[in-house]
């Protein structure tokens, strides 16, 4: 287990304004012991790398539940472009099955559909916070 | 990266301050060797608090106050910490969302903190957070406290300047010269003044300052959060006061210093105490549970076990 809480930012992006899914998740992994940087939704690609990158975080979880989840594989560069390849990327809500390879080939760790257990979202997150710190550069030597 | 870390955060490298930010928040001997390497903090770029009760508008205003400071070519660190839950520990960190106008702002750097447990209104980490901040080129750092009732006043003995926040409808004129939360602000502000009753807050807040047995009157200034009516003057009384700090030099500086230090060594003490199960700690606090010791009594007893051993 990690020493300290898994800092996880949960956002939205793109045009879709839908965050009772992405408040219901922040809230489950709050009470699964992590910090949560929450965002209102409508933030765009750069938003992201630069909350990424400026709170830290080990994990980003992307609500999408209305074809958003097509604006990740360009965050997925972005991100990579910003050095934070170690950072793990989720994405949760309604991802066509068709469409899901997409994301798992630009990157993303794993896509959660509806009905997904909170429990399974809050164990996976917090495995892939661990390997995220584990990947991160190392500050001092 | 890590041999000239000072240099890369005295360049604003925004990489190193935020993993910087996380060593030095986790604390342990990894944080210790960081700040080693960092040096001493570099006091002239003052520490400010805002505090005040949860909803009284503290992140809003800092929204604003953050504009205002820029539009006075000063930039800006905030540092918004909130509380986490006692059951898990964790955490929703939801200050920064009133603040997204700043984040594309090179000359503005905000990061979320959660008080891991803390109780007086800011994390036990949040000394060693100021001291990465201080080596970064930010000429002002904001420290938004977790909503803070009448005594969560540890920020004090971390800020060099202290903004309190108050909201109409919070009581009436007893409750502005009570002690607490109110006597450690240099400003007063009266937020949310478009609202019913806020001409009586002001009243009252003034009121309470204008008492003779009143060493230091503190300035009460109005201001609606959500629209930035009144942060114009804030912000000028905030850089005067910043200012008059540092013209006055060392003395204030190693008064600061002092505080801070005693604030950082109360809530060291705390948690060593809590954890550690010292003899004379632990006898002293069997003696309080059986009721043979009034709990005042049992910790001077314990201040004059330590200071006079030494």
């Amino acid at each position: 287990m990690m020493q300290t809480p898994p800092r996880v930012l949960v956002t939205k992006i793109g045009l879709d304004g839908h965050d009772r899914g992405s408040r219901l998740v922040a809230a489950a992994l709050r009470d699964a012991g992590m910090e949560v940087i929450y965002t209102p939704p409508w933030q765009d690609v750069e938003d992201v790398v630069r909350l990424a990158q400026d709170e830290d975080v080990d994990v980003v979880g992307i609500s999408s539940l209305a074809t958003d989840h097509l604006l990740v594989p360009g965050l997925m560069v972005a991100l990579k472009r910003a050095h934070l390849d170690h950072v793990g990327v989720v994405v949760g809500g309604i991802v066509p099955h068709d469409e899901e390879a997409l994301l798992i080939e630009a990157g993303v760790s794993r896509v959660f559909h509806p009905g997904s257990p909170m429990e399974e979202i809050a164990r996976e997150v917090s495995q892939l916070a661990a390997n995220a710190r584990q990947q991160a550069p190392e500050l001092l030597d | 990266m890590s041999s000239d870390l000072g240099a890369s955060l005295r360049r604003g490298d925004r990489a190193v301050l935020a993993r910087a930010i996380s060593v030095a928040e986790n604390g342990g001997a990894k944080a210790q060797a960081l700040l080693e390497r960092i040096g001493p903090a570099n006091v002239s770029h003052p520490v400010v608090g805002i505090t005040g009760t949860s909803g009284a508008g503290k992140s809003t205003l800092i929204d604003q106050l953050v504009a205002e400071l820029r539009a006075r070519d000063q930039t800006v660190a905030v540092v918004a910490i909130d509380p986490s839950s006692p059951f898990s520990g964790g955490a929703v960190l939801g200050d920064r969302c009133r603040m997204n106008r700043h984040q594309a702002d090179k000359g503005v750097y905000i990061r979320s903190l959660s008080a891991r447990g803390g109780t007086g209104g800011v994390s036990a980490g949040v000394d060693r957070v100021i001291q990465v901040l201080q080596a970064s080129p930010f000429d002002l750092i904001l420290v938004e406290t977790v909503g803070a009732g009448q005594s969560e006043i540890d920020i004090r003995g971390i800020a060099d300047t202290c903004i309190v926040v108050c909201t109409p409808n919070s009581g009436d004129d007893i409750q502005a010269i009570k002690s607490g939360i109110l006597e450690i602000a240099d400003i007063l502000v009266a937020n949310k003044s478009d609202l019913a009753d806020s001409n009586k807050n002001v009243g009252q807040l003034i009121m309470a300052q204008s008492l003779p047995s009143n060493a230091r009157p503190i300035p009460v200034l109005s201001t609606i959060a959500t629209t930035g009516e009144g942060v114009d003057t804030l912000a000028d009384r905030l850089l005067e006061l910043c200012g008059s700090e540092r013209v006055t030099g060392a003395n204030d500086l190693r008064a600061s210093a002092r505080r801070r230090l005693a604030g950082a060594v109360a809530r060291k003490l705390e948690r060593h105490l809590i954890d550690a199960h010292d003899d004379d700690f632990e006898q002293i606090a069997a003696s309080v549970h059986r009721g043979e010791c009034v709990i005042d009594e049992a910790a001077a007893r314990w201040v004059r076990k330590v200071t006079d051993s030494g």
